[in-house]
């Protein structure tokens, strides 16, 4: 397998999150439009949501994955997230890590088909630990510090908090 | 002894957020003087007792007084508004009156019901008498003990505010006029008796004109000119009441004219302020939609393309990733190495020779002994256990996959350590903005200020100018037709007044019976009495108004005392309408012309003065002044002035004032105010001395004001 095929075959995954964190994620994207408009600082797309809880999942080191029982909903493919320098900037991330959730690089080079597929089916879970580690934050945040997504700078404001 | 107000307290009262106990101003004879800068609770506090006096608050936004009880929501603090569902506003102030001690306090229970409010207004008074306080309940005692505070017809005089000082010193209305002179005469009496010897002076020549018919009866001649005196009578009285109609109307247009003179005197001023606010408007809007979009752009920028916020911190990946990818480069060719040994070349002997070699000692290839163990037996060895070879030395290649990774992320490295600065600089930015709207809105305001000073209207167009020139003209053609039909009309009574002479010659003449003589001396006498005592109400109000005008010159020259350009004098010159000019006359006694607005205003402060020491004579007067920023227009020598001489006149004076007020400085005094407390503190100047401040800056809704006592 090269390069290529490997992108392709993680860029055809759907990270999920779950369906606990719908509303949120609702109540801070605005489909279709990035101007953050209306009462509470918004982003664009969902998945930009999506990248900046794995994001604060990773500032925090902590993950929260989702559970076999749990109701989840699945996200758009991964290839599709753009922009593609922070999508692969995340996914960087994730392979700095790869020791940690078992993987060596070096092993994935001699790995057969099926170990390859199980490498793409633990980095989406990895990454879909630490969105919703991310969007725990958020809901926490949101419930009890709620006044704080009036202010433009809340998702900046955040970063900085976890820098 | 006069009335003095210890105390005066808020509750949830526009800015004067919190309890009353929060919000008390403490007070003693003198002057006490309350420092504030705009919108910090001055007109506010003087609304506090415009609702307890006279039910009414001076809406702001309308311009205009309106019945407090349809302003409650306005009145209530903003922020209690928004925190509260059930919550009470009101206004204290206590006060003693001969010794008695008062409390009077109004408030408003406001309960929340959906998205209105209920409200239920409370008078509650206590009369504290030997310690105990005992509350007043009788509707008819509470309105008596609040005019304690102010009787009604001082409030004019004693409750003023600067912007609308010269509708309450209403010297060119006619029933303004006629009410102050009575007010300070105390003439309520005179007039009464003038008007029953009038009454009995028309029965008197109703009965002698009956007594001439019955006793003339034979004669026609007799009976012709009591008819035709009776006919005058009558026309004399109804224009008379013509007359006083027409003086009205014509007091009316006068007024009418001056308030749109000083209008259209003002006209270039409110088209100069009209285009300042329009420009700043303009300025604001744009600064607006620039910081709009600053802040709409945020979080773009955290998903930016060159420097995405959303990765502030996290350069230190880059570095790990490249050591993860060398350390893979060196891990694989390492493999490669142990994977691919040497290659033997073509006709090298194959594994059946190399066993046999092995077993006979012996190397076939060089032709000598290779004895068991020998180096030369065991490189044979080595040679045939060699691994076999490989297709390749693995079955992937992400090596594509990592570098594209690596390509993409590139640029990163050197923007994402400038991330938290570029984040800095652009909150500065946004600040910066902000810091510019908040500065073309106060100047926006401050030329809104000077527009509504011009006479413009907040809810009038530009064609409102238009209309006043119209109504103007109206005004002056009004002016010109009522005096025309004064004219008339006193001709006319002239003319009447002289034939009723003749009718009565004439009669006497025809008729000399002795009886009838008892009842033409009854009239005579009667229409001596009446002219006798309405010469006595003339002569009265016009020793007042000579009195006034005196007492008037002696407070102007007091309050202008030090002024560097000469102030003139003040005539006061009766009218034929029975209304009084007031104008300011020049050492040769010629009109003096073009004095600033602080001028035009201490005339009718001094008028005030002059009106309250006439009533008063020597004596301070028995009431609180209270007066609302009377200062706008005047200078630091007026304002001195003022303070030196009020309190030879007042008893007790309640200034709210903004012009000691300096927002920079550490205690927001300024030169003045800080000589002013000087003098407080000294004694010169006996009262008390606070500065509202504003501890949060917050917007109108939730703004609150606090004091500080400087000199309590």
């Amino acid at each position: 397998m090269d390069g290529s095929q490997l992108r392709d075959l993680i860029g055809q995954k759907r990270p999920r999150y779950k369906e606990q964190y719908r509303t949120l994620i609702e109540s801070i994207s605005k489909k279709g439009d990035s101007s953050g408009k209306g009462d509470f600082s918004s982003f664009g797309a969902f998945y930009q949501t999506y990248m900046y809880a794995i994001v604060i999942g990773i500032k925090l080191d902590k993950q929260n994955f989702i559970q076999a029982s749990e109701k989840t909903n699945d996200f758009f493919v991964f290839s599709q997230w753009s922009p593609t320098s922070i999508r692969d900037y995340i996914l960087m991330m994730l392979l700095n890590k790869s020791e940690d959730f078992g993987f060596k690089l070096v092993e994935l080079e001699n790995a057969g088909t099926e170990a390859i597929e199980a490498f793409v089916i633990e980095l989406i879970r990895q990454i879909e630990g630490y969105a919703n580690a991310g969007f725990e934050y958020l809901q926490t945040k949101w419930d009890n510090e709620n006044m704080k997504f009036r202010n433009p700078f809340v998702f900046v404001n955040f970063l900085e908090e976890l820098s | 002894m006069a009335t003095i107000i210890k105390s005066i307290s808020f509750q949830n009262f526009y800015n004067y957020y919190g309890s009353f106990n929060d919000n008390t101003y403490l007070f003693k004879e003198g002057i006490n003087i309350i420092n504030a800068d705009n919108n910090m609770g001055k007109s506010k506090f003087y609304n506090g007792i415009l609702w307890i006096l006279k039910s009414t608050v001076y809406d702001s936004d309308l311009k205009r007084m309106v019945s407090a009880n349809s302003s409650f929501q306005k009145m209530a603090s903003g922020k209690v508004i928004n925190e509260e569902t059930n919550f009470n506003m009101g206004v204290n102030i206590t006060f003693l009156d001969c010794d008695s001690k008062y409390s009077v306090t109004k408030s408003v229970q406001f309960s929340k019901n959906g998205n209105s409010w209920n409200t239920n207004e409370k008078l509650d008074i206590l009369q504290t008498i030997e310690n105990r306080d005992i509350p007043v309940l009788d509707t008819f005692d509470k309105e008596k003990i609040i005019k304690k505070i102010i009787p009604t017809e001082l409030i004019n005089y004693a409750l003023l505010q600067g912007e609308s000082m010269e509708d309450l010193v209403d010297l060119s209305s006619h029933n303004g006029l006629s009410s102050t002179i009575e007010t300070l005469a105390g003439i309520k009496n005179l007039i009464e008796i003038c008007e029953i010897s009038k009454e009995l002076s028309q029965k008197t020549k109703k009965l002698s004109n009956e007594k001439e018919k019955e006793i003339n009866s034979s004669n026609n001649r007799v009976e012709e000119l009591v008819q035709e005196s009776e006919l005058l009578e009558n026309r004399i009285d109804s224009t008379k009441t013509q007359i006083e109609t027409y003086k009205t109307e014509l007091s009316e247009a006068k007024k009418k004219k001056d308030n749109l003179e000083a209008i259209l005197l003002n006209a270039q001023n409110r088209e100069k302020f009209r285009g300042v606010q329009k420009t700043l408007q303009n300025e604001i809007n744009h600064y607006k939609e620039k910081k709009n979009n600053k802040l709409k752009n945020i979080n773009s920028m955290l998903f930016s393309e060159y420097s995405p916020w959303i990765l502030m911190g996290l350069q230190d990946q880059i570095m790990l990733f490249d050591n993860r990818r060398q350390e893979l480069t060196a891990a694989i060719a390492t493999q490669k190495v142990i994977d691919n040994p040497i290659k033997l070349p073509e006709g090298s002997p194959d594994i059946p020779s190399l066993k046999r070699m092995i077993r006979m000692e012996f190397c076939e290839v060089c032709g000598r002994q290779a004895p068991r163990n020998s180096d030369p037996w065991n490189h044979i060895k080595l040679v045939m256990e060699r691994p076999g070879d490989k297709e390749k030395s693995s079955k992937n290649d992400f090596g594509s996959f990592y570098s594209n990774i690596q390509t993409t992320i590139g640029a990163f490295s050197l923007s994402i350590p400038k991330i938290a600065q570029t984040i800095l600089e652009y909150r500065e930015k946004a600040d910066e903005l902000e810091d510019i709207i908040i500065q073309k809105e106060e100047e926006k305001e401050n030329a809104k200020l000077e527009f509504l000073n011009a006479g413009g209207s907040e809810t009038g167009s530009d064609n409102t100018d238009k209309q006043n020139i119209s109504d103007y003209t109206l005004a002056e053609k009004d002016i010109l037709k009522y005096d025309e039909l004064i004219r008339k009309g006193e001709l006319s009574l002239n003319q009447w007044r002289a034939r009723l002479k003749q009718i009565d010659v004439e009669i006497k003449s025809i008729s000399t019976n002795s009886e009838i003589e008892k009842y033409r001396q009854f009239k005579e006498i009667m229409a001596s009495v009446e002219y006798i005592l309405n010469n006595s109400r003339e002569r009265i109000f016009d020793e007042i108004l000579k009195s006034l005008e005196i007492n008037a010159n002696r407070k102007y020259g007091e309050l202008t005392q030090g002024n560097l350009s000469a102030g003139g004098k003040l005539s006061f010159t009766k009218q034929a309408d029975g209304t009084v000019q007031v104008s300011i006359k020049n050492v040769n006694d010629g009109e003096l012309t073009g004095l600033g607005t602080g001028f035009q205003r201490m005339k009718q402060l001094s008028i005030i003065m002059a009106i309250i020491s006439s009533k008063i004579g020597n004596k301070q007067f028995d009431y609180p002044f209270i007066s609302d920023a009377p200062f706008s227009e005047f200078g630091d020598n007026f304002i001195n002035n003022f303070f030196k001489i009020a309190p030879n006149v007042f008893s007790q004076s309640i200034i709210l004032i903004k012009e000691l007020y300096d927002p920079m400085s550490e205690n927001y005094l300024n030169d003045l105010g800080i000589k002013i407390l000087k003098k407080m503190e000294n004694g010169v100047i006996p009262g008390t001395f606070y500065v509202n401040v504003i501890e949060e800056k917050a917007d109108t809704t939730n703004l609150v004001t606090k004091n500080k006592c400087y000199k309590g």
